[in-house]
């Protein structure tokens, strides 16, 4: 039987982002969007997007003058990227 | 280099099979693992220049000073001191500069922690050894043990970075283990073991510390 697969996740960049996130402790925009390939519009709009959706942590702040945004995954993040992994398998066993 | 998979238009809103998630998934989790920053290895070939300079200067000494006045050779190791708080504000650049905190990263600094302590109660406990049974024969131990303690966190390295140089460094050290017996029982001599320390430190930990910059160069080209 296919499980639903989260919306949030089963997209691209979101996806990638969470991937990131979850074999770090916490990663800066600019880690992001190197490892990505992203463009930071597109970037800042979906990590927006896990924000709300308390799949990640943001927190601003400056390395001397340089604004920083470091992201961080939460539990319930780990919790619904593990979720959606499973869900995935799902697909291969069948 | 970047995969096929990280260009921008593949973040197009398009069309999203299970097997592209699952490549995403592989190959973003890959790409954390084998993340290295720029400089990581600075501290490490600091440190191996810096131990292998005070070894061959106490050499030096050993050679230089009249008898009576060896015992002084060894106080060359307070250099180490002002050493350790350079040591500090490389690692604190390198912190200020990372783009990145991985859980490997937290590892890597508590061994090295603990091997600092591990360092200085050892010193504590040889010294005050010595100084009990008035015996400071047992300082020629202090080389070769301090040599095991890098080897021992060397080989950890090798492992949790995935990382070859670390474990051929590792080798080295348990070599100059050997070598160092070798010139205190055949040799009898009671001054090589610190050309025998800084040839180690240049073997196995600068030249790996090199390798490993190079390499994390080479991944942010």
């Amino acid at each position: 039987m296919f499980k639903d697969l989260d919306p949030l996740l089963h997209s691209q960049l979101r996806l990638a982002i969470m991937s990131l996130l979850i074999s770090v402790e916490e990663a800066d925009f600019v880690y992001l969007k190197e490892e990505t390939g992203a463009t930071s519009g597109n970037l800042s709009v979906q990590i927006d997007k896990l924000n709300e959706a308390g799949y990640i942590e943001v927190a601003k702040t400056f390395r001397g003058k340089m604004p920083r945004t470091i992201c961080k995954i939460t539990d319930k993040g780990v919790k619904a990227f593990d979720t959606y992994v499973r869900d995935l398998k799902t697909y291969f066993r069948s | 280099m970047h995969h096929n998979l990280l260009n921008k238009s593949f973040y197009m809103e398009t069309k999203f099979t299970e097997q592209e998630s699952l490549a995403v998934i592989n190959e973003m989790i890959a790409r954390a693992r084998n993340n290295v920053q720029k400089g990581a290895a600075n501290n490490m070939i600091y440190n191996g220049y810096a131990v292998a300079f005070v070894a061959v200067l106490n050499f030096i000494l050993l050679q230089l000073l009249p008898e009576d006045a060896l015992n002084w050779s060894f106080s060359v190791w307070w250099l180490m001191l002002p050493s350790a708080f350079i040591d500090y504000c490389i690692k604190k650049k390198l912190n200020r500069s990372a783009i990145v905190r991985t859980q490997i990263d937290g590892i890597l600094t508590q061994l090295w922690r603990g091997f600092s302590i591990s360092v200085v109660i050892f010193l504590v406990l040889i010294f005050g050894v010595s100084y009990a049974f008035g015996h400071w024969r047992y300082c020629l131990l202090i080389t070769p043990v301090m040599m095991l303690m890098v080897a021992i966190a060397e080989f950890v390295m090798a492992k949790i970075c995935n990382y070859k140089p670390f474990f051929w460094g590792a080798v080295c050290f348990w070599a100059g283990i050997l070598l160092c017996l070798f010139s205190y029982c055949i040799l009898k001599r009671g001054d090589l073991h610190f050309l025998i320390l800084a040839v180690c430190m240049i073997i196995g930990f600068v030249i790996p510390g090199y390798q490993l910059n190079s390499l994390a160069k080479k991944a942010h080209v």
